[in-house]
């Protein structure tokens, strides 16, 4: 009763002095008319709102530090420990006694983090070891015996399923780096998020785990309108993880065939290079004569080429001498990887009646690099070269120094995939 | 009569203004919150990024582009800067705007650079490109070196970066910046995610000014001492913070800074590349990529990044913040007059409707207004019709809301403080106190030399770009001269509009 008493007090006392305030502020524009005053109550309350912006940031900051502090805590308890039992200095499969005497935690059944906050921020120092340059993807069982220790993946699972949407996030993306199976409920739980990138996190979460269905995602409407440059990252992820357990990739011309928007399709094309899918690439031949979106025409170019497809030889022959020039250079740079003979006079041709410098050296280029009759045929152009703009064309096939950048690398076009020991793609 | 009704419209006039200044500021700040509370639920951790792309050969390649005149003086200690950012898919093009002093012959050494086969695609307009150079050595492999005719205009050596690129992404710098390694990963996260084309990415910057410098990196940040680039600070700081970060969670951002900001080639091509005739280049390329997407009624995205990515040399006397905010005033009138026909345009979205009638009024006319109260004060004050405990309340309201903004970007920049960089009880002091005092000292500075970049701009004067003086960026050593002179390429160029 004394508590409300007090508390009733201070109200009064607070909500009197901001009365007083407020009437001296009203009084101090009584002479004017209600539309000035209506401005300055708003002006007012504007100031107050500023106030309290200040003091809300000024408490998440607060708050921040303390969780800053409870890693730091965490690091200094157990830090030197984990580190130890990630790296590759400890055994393959270590045993729970010994991770426990590693952790110096004692067997007596009680749970050694005490509260949640504890627990999480656990897990942010062990998925910061985990990314960390040197942490090694090998070590997983231990990481899992030692999860299991703290009972950390229920805890994950708890808050994807109740807790508050930023830590569901966290807790899925930490799963995921852990390699833990994520139901599909606990996926679902995300899946019809506002939020764009919630829900594509919580798909590739699923995309992880579930071996039957998992790439359903990647045929889906969702996936044909919301592809970016993420989704390209993970789905080699996903397809090199498929690779390493030896299982089949899927067929990628397929889903560029069957999806309709182009950047979506170009997404496949390209990763049909990463993976070597030459046996799919005359899948392809409908959507290079039928299709007008040239960015789609020209990656479907790159990929004939790094494939060394032959079969689209012909198709790009016809198409050259009416494309746009950036899709001219994409094409002749497929045909020099192919080195058909065929080719040879759709670069001359490119060559003499281009107007662009740019085009030009590049069908010089595409020719010099296609086979031995092409060089030779260089050889008679840069004979019969007349004028200086011409001669110039030629001068940087002369210079030893450069004459390697001359030459067409694979490399512009992705060196075939290996994406190293990286969490997202190992299995 | 007439001088009373005058007197009460221009009353009635300013109070209103000023109040939907500041009610457009506090809107601003709650955008910025709500943007930044988005970002901590989908900005994962630096580490985490990194390890998410280094990996992959999907991830995009990236340009950095930097003109460079005459900058002998510190051009290799930044150009081993930029060598230090962090990416797996990236190359420098450093274009060389027929600098007079040893600039060339400096990058030719020092990075063993041999000249290499290249075309022009002639993309965007620019003076011709004499010689492309890239180095032998393995480790400077990201390095090219564009030597160029002399354009005159830094927007001119970008225009012929963008030529030689054949990146899908471009990031536009200043060579005297002071890059953070983790910077375009950070930017290019935000690209990568976005469902959107991602048109462009504006960074926030603060002055390298007072900081330790090794090796081309920023190993200690501290508040300068000097008043006049602690303002400046806490100006970028409003600016980028609070203002950017607002109007980039309603997707409505003005201006991607030239200091550093990363943009869509393609989009840039498509909208004609940089003005070479612009004061304002920066400002001028994103609402012309805006209108270029508007009419081809193509969607897009511009963001702002609340990480510090980029350090700059912010002028440090009162000749050179003179003549920088001149031009930078000259910059927005060019601005408003190129760029009228967006006004109260619905159909260029927010940026016609919101944004531009925002520049034209609460930072065109700003000035202006305060130049006309300011007599005005005096005029009433001379004939008695003053009422002083209303202005004491006014200005005393005015004042806290002004000081309350400053609170509010001091608390955001502890908030999101990635790098711990203000972390001191110090550095937040001199910040506040500069903070309390800007009103006094810097603001009515700022007014007078917009006032004065009005009336160059009206008179139709040429602007002249003079010679400034470098410090050499901290503690890096020095090579060459002391002293370089500057037609744009080197002039502290970040325009933190929106402030």
């Amino acid at each position: 009763m004394n508590t409300i008493n007090i508390i009733a007090y201070y109200w009064d006392l607070v909500a009197g002095n901001v009365a007083y305030f407020v009437t001296y502020l009203f009084d101090q524009f009584r002479e004017f008319s209600w539309v000035i005053k209506f401005a300055a109550i708003s002006l007012t309350i504007s100031c107050l709102l500023v106030l309290f912006c200040f003091i809300n940031i000024l408490y998440r900051a607060w708050r921040n530090r303390r969780l800053r502090k409870r890693a730091e805590k965490m690091e200094k308890r157990y830090g030197e420990a984990v580190e130890y039992i990630l790296s590759e200095e400890s055994p393959v499969n270590m045993s729970r006694e010994a991770i426990m005497e590693r952790l110096d935690v004692k067997d007596d059944g009680k749970q050694p983090l005490k509260n949640n906050k504890d627990k999480m921020a656990f897990c942010r120092m062990v998925y910061d070891k985990r990314i960390a340059e040197n942490a090694v993807a090998g070590r997983r069982k231990n990481l899992h015996t030692m999860m299991a220790i703290f009972r950390l993946r229920e805890f994950l699972e708890d808050i994807i399923n109740k807790g508050a949407l930023r830590f569901k996030a966290e807790s899925l993306i930490m799963m995921r780096a852990f390699k833990y199976p994520v139901n599909q409920w606990i996926a679902n739980t995300m899946m019809n998020s506002r939020r764009k990138s919630l829900r594509r996190l919580s798909m590739y979460a699923s995309v992880m785990s579930n071996s039957n269905t998992d790439l359903q995602y990647f045929e889906s409407d969702f996936f044909d309108e919301n592809c970016c440059i993420y989704d390209e990252i993970q789905l080699g992820y996903v397809l090199q993880r498929r690779r390493n357990a030896k299982r089949q990739i899927p067929n990628l011309a397929h889903w560029a065939y069957i999806q309709k928007n182009p950047s979506t399709q170009c997404v496949f094309i390209r990763l049909m290079r990463q993976f070597d899918q030459k046996e799919y690439c005359n899948e392809l031949e409908d959507l290079f004569q039928h299709d007008s979106d040239t960015e789609l025409i020209q990656e479907i170019s790159r990929t004939w080429g790094y494939l060394r497809y032959e079969g689209g030889e012909p198709l790009m022959n016809d198409m050259l001498l009416t494309q746009a020039d950036e899709t001219k250079v994409a094409i002749m740079h497929a045909l020099a990887r192919i080195g058909k003979n065929e080719s040879i006079d759709a670069f001359i041709d490119v060559y003499k009646h281009s107007t662009s410098q740019h085009v030009r050296f590049e069908a010089l280029r595409s020719l010099y690099n296609s086979n031995e009759l092409g060089r030779l045929r260089f050889h008679e152009l840069q004979l019969a070269a007349n004028d200086e703009e011409e001669k110039s064309l030629f001068e940087f096939f002369n210079n030893p120094l450069t004459r390697d950048l001359i030459e067409l690398s694979d490399n512009d076009l992705y060196s075939s995939a290996d994406l190293g020991d990286n969490i997202y793609s190992l299995g | 009569m007439i001088w009373r009704t005058i007197y009460f419209l221009f009353e009635y006039f300013i109070f209103f203004y000023t109040a939907t200044a500041m009610i457009a500021m506090l809107l601003l700040a709650i955008s910025s919150m709500r943007a930044q509370r988005n970002l901590r639920i989908t900005l994962p951790k630096d580490e985490t990024i990194r390890y998410m792309l280094k990996s992959s050969p999907l991830t995009p390649k990236v340009s950095i582009i930097a003109s460079a005149y005459n900058e002998e003086v510190t051009i290799i200690d930044n150009v081993r800067s930029l060598l230090n950012v962090y990416y797996p898919n990236f190359d420098i093009i450093i274009v060389n705007d027929a600098s007079t002093d040893k600039t060339m012959e400096y990058l030719l050494d020092e990075f063993s650079m041999i000249e290499v086969p290249f075309t022009n695609t002639n993309r965007v307009p620019s003076q011709p490109i004499k010689k492309v150079y890239r180095s032998r050595r393995e480790e400077y492999k990201q390095l090219i070196v564009v030597d160029k005719e002399h354009g005159g205009r830094k927007s001119d050596g970008i225009n012929a970066g963008i030529n030689i690129s054949d990146a899908k992404y471009f990031i536009n710098t200043d060579v005297d910046c002071i890059v953070e390694p983790m910077a375009v990963y950070r930017m290019m996260w935000l690209v990568v995610n976005s469902h959107y084309p991602m048109m462009g990415v504006s960074a926030t910057m603060l002055m390298s000014n007072g900081c330790k410098i090794e090796d081309g990196r920023v190993v200690k940040a501290a508040v300068p001492n000097n008043p006049i680039t602690a303002w400046q600070q806490l100006e970028y700081m409003r600016s980028f913070l609070n203002g950017k970060m607002g109007w980039s969670s309603i997707n409505t951002l003005s201006n991607i800074s030239g200091g550093f900001g990363l943009f869509d080639t393609e989009v840039v091509v498509k909208s004609g590349g940089y003005d070479q005739m612009s004061m304002a280049e920066d400002v001028d390329m994103l609402l012309r990529m805006v209108t270029y997407m508007r009419n081809a009624g193509r969607e897009f995205r511009v963001t702002q990044v609340p990480q510090v990515c980029c350090w700059t040399e912010g002028p440090f006397t009162i000749r050179m913040l003179y003549r920088q905010r001149t031009r930078w005033a000259r910059g927005l009138c060019e601005i408003v007059s190129n760029h009228r026909k967006l006004f109260f345009n619905h159909r260029y979205g927010r940026h016609g409707t919101m944004v531009l009638p925002y520049i034209f009024f609460f930072e065109f006319l700003a000035p202006i207004l305060e130049i006309m109260g300011f007599f005005f004060m005096l005029w009433l004050i001379l004939i008695g019709a003053v009422n002083w405990n209303t202005v004491f309340i006014i200005y005393m309201m005015i004042y806290g809301f002004t000081v309350s903004i400053v609170l509010i970007v001091l608390a955001f920049d502890y908030a999101t403080k990635s790098v711990n960089w203000h972390n001191t009880p110090l550095s937040y002091l001199k910040l506040f106190l500069a903070g309390i005092t800007e009103p006094f000292l810097f603001h009515p500075f700022i007014t007078f030399c917009s006032a004065v970049g009005y009336f160059n701009y009206v008179r139709n004067s040429t602007a002249v770009w003079k010679t400034i003086k470098r410090s050499g960026s901290g503690t890096q050593p020095k090579r060459g001269g002391q002293q370089d002179t500057d037609e744009g390429s080197n002039e502290i160029n970040a325009t933190p509009a929106n402030a």
